[in-house]
């Protein structure tokens, strides 16, 4: 029998389903990091029945399950309880992903995950960020971060400690195979084609990028380590290097071969290698736009990262809120993009925050809930740079169409929609699609809203009257008391107005009062 | 340089034509009057399996090529026909080679040191009466007479069985009739005439008849009212190569079933005729059998001399044999006490047999079955012997909770059937069986143990250049090396997650892994050592393999040796290439060792300016293990280790007495003595064995042990 030990090393497992091919990571804890046991990939390719048909075939069904049902076998050799599977781009993408992860769970007893491509970025940003700042160098540079997926490209900068800007282009290896398609097949002019239809997008990411001057270049992702071996990299604080002049041998190299040839170049698995093309033309794009010398390749991933949570939740945890800094930042650079106001911007979030926090009794929100309710009150009058009236509408749209880094698509509504109804609830408020959210999401974003609503009203001259605000959370009432030197009338007002929504959703009266003194 | 065509046939020797000069070594060695009579005879008996085998395949496979008219040609530029002429010949010349050293040395020989084999007229009273007895008792109720004449098909004999064809005459009439009889192969081949019990035979000579002639002589009883007017003995060797279709198969182990009963029944390509053989049974079986002259061989002697085998097995005569080795216990092992999971995290073992004891691999399978720490056990298993302690030590492993996954190749040639077995009571125990991946034979020896210990998984890994069979490591020579590092654990799990279908074939960290990757690594390998030649560095290649045929390879060696690496190469079987070419290759040097023990292992040492490295392998070089089988080559990191692998090398190279060199054309030669001290490797490796473990009482318990012996695991 095998023995329990106490202080047992913690081995978790996470299995990944990718657009063509399924992995499976097993590792244990290493000192402060992870420590890879197991890596295994088998090809699975769903990709082109999402992408074409928009659904994932049934008898695609029975060949996952059975792929899975041998990575079960692998796990139980290790005795691992901890196993998370996820899937992406091609479930993201198919209409029935919810029938076939239900499949999926009948068969194997495995629950899937679904990782939108704004999540999928934010593990991959974060692995790239611990280990880009292991480096003293480069946590002072200005780097551009690249990883590209088979949906889409996933490009950052990275600002001396900061992620000022990120963007997901529709240009992922597979989607680019897909648009081009039977140019595929013509050998001899397919690289010179992706080259000339990537070059469309030079311009637009040139313009994108908040800075122009870049210290490095540092990229994730499997094939990206494959070409840097093949290139020849050399390590430096855990980030390999190699020189644009050798991946543009390489691109020369390969330009001409068919992904057979290919694959025989690359360790990587056969069913990927008629990516290598899009994949080689997507960087040599990028390459054009970031003048750098080197390139830096972070030689770790999704799974790792998706790893390192799931054995070091202390540490994750930390990285997470690390993190929700660089959100709070991103979403602050969003503001400054169109204008908005941002001394009054401050003032909302920190009186959302401290409603928030005083009223957990009666809403019991997540640190997450409210961290998506800082967000919305920084951004819920970037509306405003469109036009004035229906500003709420056009903050909605704004953040609808954005990507806001460390967001997944469903927070991002959530925001969006606090946005939309901060001015006005209206009246078949409960009766609203809030852009693809559920009744459950729909609850949370009402307590949020209230908060909001009360929160901005508490600054509505815009003027930043109060120094601070408290929160008395009563049996029967919520009082606050706005701290202030000035006449409120006007914020009482606005307050008494929307007062209403906070009850209808709270069931408690809310009242203000100018709180100079500390009168009860 | 750019002058030679390396494609010219004229550099490439053919296999067959090699092939058959190291079985001629292997007949050499019987002729030897260094090594002691039996295993002269053994030499012999081997040099006659090998044969049988070299007919079911090779010789198969080129009649296949010609009845489906392939008109292609090997790398030596001669097409099925000529190759099948070349051997035709050859082995004419080998027969006759064997039977002179049988009947003019051996068997002269035997009967001096009190061995013998009498002719029926040779018989006293007595011993007619005892063979008489034995025809009516024991064989008469066996045997079963066919009639054959043009209205039946002729009988489809068993591959590889003796029979006796007789001319009949029915009493009163002209017409002769023709009937078979097969002698029985469940019969011992050598009746013991005079001799009952094993253990008096102190000082006395033991006499000895063959089968068929028994059976001979007694026919008549088989035909009554018909005149035995003859009998001729013959044997017929068939096509036995398995061939299956993987593809549309669903069960593996039900197919190879099937195709092993189908091996009886494959096309005849040999005919075994007795000599002096009355002219119409030769000429009546070369018809019916669909033979021509060219594949029927008159042997002047007993027909299969592979059965001679069983004379070795005979009691007492040590004195006729090799004084028994005692595989050697390492030293090291047992100052750790037999615990492996403490001596490895110190340092890599290495283990040679047959001069090191294979039971420290099933010792170290022992500890970690009952080890509760371990969490898993992979294994693959190629050839495994009948009662194979490896497959005891799994199935108790997985009685014990383990994990067990076993990779068995069933399609290891003529070991299918033991296999098969091995195969079912592994997964009756609870062992996850695995059959290994389509089209491709898992050839490669991998151990894997995965243990969850207190600092995390650590995995010990044991990887061999030959099989996991306890009798074969008592005479093959091979390298296992015993690791708990981190890169060869790594890529041990990954491989067997290749094997049993889970991944795709990862980047490795140690290893280079054929079908994908072998060839590749060893053509880096030899392109780094030509990249030393050309800057002016010395620049050293030393393969030692079985067998070297692979054409990319060999052009890769030529170009080495034209660029000044100097390259030596230690074949023991087949070797294309050609050394000593002026121009081309005069900086190749190939030797061969024939000894007491099959040369086995495979070593690859590369120079390296000076940081040499050194590789081990399951594989050798041949298209067939590069391309279509599972193969593993891995590196030696420990320094140590690796210097012993290099004085073993040297030693081999310093060989005298065993070691031939090859010539251009192919022949081989004696190494020339002159001015060098006599030296026989194997014996020296044996004695430097007995050194190293002397600091310890405790060796192996000798166990007296004839394995069947399969020279033609190559």
């Amino acid at each position: 029998m095998v023995e329990k030990h106490k202080n047992k090393k913690e081995i978790a497992a996470v299995i990944k389903i990718s657009s063509d091919v399924v992995y499976l990571c097993i590792a244990e804890t290493k000192e402060n990091g992870i420590k890879i046991l197991e890596y295994l990939e088998h090809p699975f390719s769903i990709a082109q029945d999402a992408y074409t048909s928009g659904k994932i075939g049934a008898e695609k069904v029975e060949k996952v399950c059975a792929i899975l049902n041998n990575y079960r076998k692998l796990i139980q050799e290790y005795g691992i309880t901890k196993v998370k599977t996820y899937a992406t781009t091609a479930f993201r993408e198919a209409a029935n992903a919810s029938f076939i992860i239900d499949q999926i769970k009948t068969r194997t007893h495995l629950d899937t995950i679904v990782l939108d491509d704004c999540e999928e970025k934010t593990y991959i940003y974060k692995q790239m960020m611990d280990q880009m700042e292991q480096s003293p160098q480069i946590i002072n540079s200005n780097v551009f971060m690249a990883y590209i997926g088979s949906g889409s490209l996933g490009i950052a900068v990275y600002s001396k400690g900061n992620i000022l800007f990120s963007q997901n282009i529709r240009i992922g290896t597979m989607k680019l195979l897909e648009i081009l398609g039977d140019l595929k097949n013509d050998q001899q002019h397919f690289y010179t084609v992706i080259q000339e239809y990537l070059s469309s997008f030079k311009h637009a990411i040139r313009k994108m990028l908040p800075i122009d001057h870049f210290d490095y270049f540092i990229a994730c992702g499997k094939e990206i380590q494959a070409v840097a071996q093949i290139c020849k990299a050399e390590e430096n604080d855990g980030l390999w290097f190699f020189s644009k002049e050798a991946f543009t041998t390489l691109s020369e190299e390969l330009k001409f071969k068919s992904p057979k040839q290919i694959g025989k170049l690359f360790p990587i698995p056969e069913i990927r290698t008629q990516f290598m093309l899009p994949f080689m033309g997507i960087y040599q794009m990028l390459l054009e736009i970031i003048q750098v010398e080197s390139i830096g390749v972070v030689p770790s991933g999704l799974l790792e990262s998706l790893l390192f949570e799931m054995l070091h939740q202390k540490e994750a945890l930390k990285r997470a809120k690390k993190f929700d800094a660089h959100t709070i930042l991103y979403a602050k650079n969003l503001g400054r993009r169109f204008f908005y106001e941002e001394e009054h911007a401050i003032k909302v979030e920190e009186y959302a925050v401290a409603i928030f926090d005083a009223t957990k009794k009666i809403h019991h929100l997540s640190h997450r809930h409210r961290f998506l309710l800082q967000i919305a009150a920084l951004l819920h009058d970037i509306g405003k740079y469109i036009h004035l009236k229906y500003h709420a509408l056009h903050s909605y749209q704004i953040i609808r169409d954005s990507e806001i880094l460390g967001l997944s698509t469903k927070e991002l509504m959530i925001v969006a929609n606090l946005a939309r109804f901060h001015t006005h609830i209206v009246n078949d408020f409960y009766q609203t699609d809030f852009g693809g959210l559920t009744k459950e999401d729909g609850v949370i974003l009402s307590k949020l809203l209230a908060i909001l609503r009360i929160a901005d009203a508490l600054d509505r001259s815009h003027e930043q009257k109060g120094t601070k605000i408290e929160v008395r959370l009563k049996k029967d009432t919520v009082k606050i008391f706005l701290h202030t030197s000035s006449q409120i009338f006007l914020e009482k007002w606005i307050f008494d107005k929307k007062s209403d929504f906070f009850s209808e959703v709270f069931g408690l009266p809310i009242l203000l009062k100018r709180g100079d003194s500390h009168e009860s | 340089m750019t002058a030679t065509n390396l494609e010219d046939p004229s550099l490439y020797l053919n296999r067959e034509l090699s092939w058959l000069a190291f079985n001629e070594r292997v007949v050499d060695e019987a002729f030897d009057k260094d090594n002691p009579l039996l295993e002269r005879l053994k030499f012999l008996s081997i040099s006659g399996s090998n044969l049988d085998e070299f007919f079911m395949i090779r010789v198969a496979g080129l009649k296949e090529q010609k009845h489906f008219e392939y008109t292609g040609t090997d790398p030596s530029g001669s097409t099925a026909e000529e190759q099948l002429a070349m051997i035709s010949q050859k082995v004419h010349e080998m027969v006759k080679k064997q039977y002179l050293c049988l009947n003019r040395e051996l068997l002269p020989k035997l009967k001096k040191s009190g061995i013998e084999f009498l002719e029926p007229e040779d018989l006293n009273q007595k011993q007619n009466k005892q063979i008489a007895e034995y025809f009516f008792t024991v064989l008469f109720p066996v045997l079963t007479p066919m009639a054959i004449d043009q209205s039946r098909p002729f009988p489809m004999l068993p591959n590889k069985s003796l029979n006796q064809a007789i001319l009949l005459r029915k009493e009163e009439s002209h017409e002769p009739y023709f009937a078979l009889v097969q002698v029985p192969a469940v019969l011992p081949r050598f009746i013991e005439l005079g001799h009952r019990g094993a253990n008096d035979s102190r000082g006395e000579t033991r006499k000895f008849i063959l089968l068929e002639k028994i059976v001979a002589l007694y026919v008549k009883h088989l035909f009554r009212g018909y005149e035995v007017l003859g009998t001729v003995l013959f044997r017929i060797t068939r096509n036995a190569d398995l061939s299956i279709d993987e593809e549309d198969t669903q069960d593996l182990l039900e197919e190879i079933e099937k195709s092993l009963r189908q091996r009886q029944r494959g096309f005849p390509v040999r005919l075994e005729i007795e000599s002096n053989a009355f002219p119409e049974i030769a000429e009546t079986l070369s018809k019916m059998l669909e033979i021509d002259g060219r594949d029927i061989y008159e042997i002047p002697g007993p027909i299969d001399l592979s059965a001679f085998m069983k004379m070795f097995d005979l009691q007492g005569f040590s004195d006729l044999r090799y004084a028994p080795f005692k595989p050697q216990l390492l030293p090291d092992v047992l100052e750790h006490d037999n615990d492996f999971f403490l001596l490895l995290k110190e340092k890599d073992l290495m283990v040679h047999h047959p001069y090191h004891s294979f039971h420290h691999v099933v010792e170290f399978l022992e500890q970690a079955a009952n080890d509760p720490k371990v969490l898993a056990i992979k294994q693959t298993l190629y050839r495994v012997s009948s009662k194979s302690p490896i497959v005891e030590r799994l199935i108790q492993a997985a009685e014990n909770g383990k994990h067990v996954t076993v990779l068995m190749e069933l399609k290891a040639r003529f070991d299918e059937e033991n296999n098969i077995q091995w195969a079912k009571r592994l997964e009756n125990a609870g062992c996850y069986v695995i059959y290994g991946l389509v089209g491709l034979k898992t050839h490669c020896k991998v151990l894997l143990v995965v243990r969850q210990e207190e600092d995390g998984i650590r995995r010990y890994v044991h990887l061999s250049t030959g099989n996991y069979n306890e009798n074969t490591a008592r005479i093959y020579t091979d390298l296992g090396l015993f690791t708990s590092k981190e890169a060869f654990g790594a890529d041990a799990s990954a491989l067997f997650n290749v094997l049993t279908g889970y991944s795709e074939a990862p980047q490795w960290n140690v290893f280079s892994v054929a079908p994908k990757g072998l060839r590749e690594t060893v053509l880096q390998l030899i392109d780094r050592e030509i990249g030393f030649a050309r800057a002016g560095q010395d620049a050293r290649i030393i393969f030692k393999i079985n067998s070297l045929l692979d054409k990319e390879i060999i052009k890769k060696l030529y170009e080495a040796s034209m660029t000044g690496v100097r390259v030596d190469l230690l074949v023991r079987g087949i070797c294309a290439i050609k050394p000593g070419v002026a121009g081309v290759s005069e900086r190749i040097r190939v030797m061969s060792i024939v000894g007491r023990f099959l040369e086995h292992h495979r070593i690859f040492y590369f120079e390296n300016g000076g940081n040499n490295e050194l590789f081990l392998s399951s594989s050798d070089l041949m298209p067939r293990n590069l391309d279509r089988r599972v193969e593993v080559f891995f590196p030696i990191l420990d320094e140590t280790l690796k210097k012993d692998v290099y004085e073993v090398l040297e030693l081999m190279f310093s060989d005298t007495i065993k070691g031939r060199l090859s010539r251009s054309d192919g022949a081989y030669t004696r190494i020339d003595k002159r001015g060098r001290i006599p030296l026989n490797a194997q014996e020296e490796l044996c004695k430097r064995a007995l050194i190293r473990s002397s600091s310890y009482k405790e060796t192996e318990k000798e166990i007296v042990f004839r394995p069947k012996v399969k020279e033609f695991d190559i």
